[in-house]
């Protein structure tokens, strides 16, 4: 009988979920591209970026915007943190309206700290 | 319930638990593109040898300005609107044979397609982007991406941060 209960509530609660409009944790729209690299970077210490298209910097999906300062100040302790042997990898995820400085800046810092760096896009599936 | 009735809701409770999950899953196709060490290009240009140089640009012209509806996460959850200006990405395009120096200008990436496609009738040896400050990512990710898409040489990209170069 609680197992049939509990059904009804997880049925219930998944019900309101998928009718639910469940948003990004920010609204950015990635630039399109054809040529791109499927494969995750494994063996990385990850650590991504959202720069959105007013160029406000979020860290790890945080929901409050990061100063450059914080954001220098992170990179450089997940370096620190991933010490010699690990290598760090940045994933940017610039919403396509997002200005190029926004990336120069965050790509200098990257070779400052000798950390890998990679823009994510949308894949455009060429039929 | 029977210890085998039991293991079949439990079943259906799991099922269930992973609907819900790809239900509500963000399932976009994605990928990445790795970025080349930053590479100024600056004094690096040698006449000698094929360099097609593309240029993204941007003006301050308001004819050159596209205006796009965001919808954005208010501090207290409720969606609000907000528009962004952003510059409409033009591409320069300089090429060398030998010490010959051509140019082009072209206005979208419908234009740039084409005139790349004319241009990979020659041998390129080295293709570098150069993006503005100001222009978006979208324009470099487009300049970026035909290239690879052409069969084109690897292009490089100038990420120099002008800031710190002074």
């Amino acid at each position: 009988m609680i197992l049939r209960l509990v059904d009804i509530v997880l049925l219930v609660l998944f019900g309101f979920i998928s009718v639910a409009t469940i948003e990004d944790q920010k609204r950015i729209e990635l630039a399109d591209a054809h040529e791109v690299i499927e494969q995750q970077a494994q063996d990385r210490r990850m650590v991504t970026l959202t720069i959105d298209a007013w160029g406000d910097f979020f860290i790890e999906g945080n929901l409050n915007e990061a100063s450059l300062e914080e954001v220098a100040h992170y990179l450089e302790m997940e370096r620190n943190l991933a010490g010699t042997e690990e290598i760090v990898h940045v994933r940017i995820r610039a919403d396509r309206a997002a200005k190029m400085e926004n990336i120069k800046w965050i790509a200098n810092l990257c070779d400052e700290l000798d950390i890998e760096k990679s823009l994510v896009v949308k894949r455009i599936t060429s039929e | 319930m029977s210890e085998k009735g039991i293991i079949l809701r439990l079943v259906d409770v799991t099922l269930i638990i992973l609907i819900g999950f790809v239900s509500v899953a963000d399932l976009q196709p994605k990928g990445r593109f790795d970025i080349p060490p930053a590479q100024a290009t600056e004094g690096e240009v040698q006449e000698s040898i094929d360099i097609l140089l593309i240029e993204v640009v941007t003006s301050d012209a308001e004819e050159d300005m596209e205006y796009i509806l965001r919808e954005i996460l208010a501090p207290d959850g409720s969606l609000i609107e907000k528009w962004v200006v952003v510059p409409i990405s033009r591409y320069q395009l300089t090429w060398y044979i030998g010490t010959q120096e051509s140019q082009s200008q072209a206005k979208d990436a419908l234009e740039l397609e084409t005139q790349l496609i004319d241009l990979s009738e020659h041998p390129i040896k080295q293709i570098a982007i150069i993006p503005s400050p100001e222009s978006p990512v979208e324009g470099t990710v487009t300049a970026y991406d035909y290239c690879k898409l052409l069969g084109l040489p690897e292009p490089g990209l100038d990420l120099s941060y002008r800031e710190e170069k002074e």
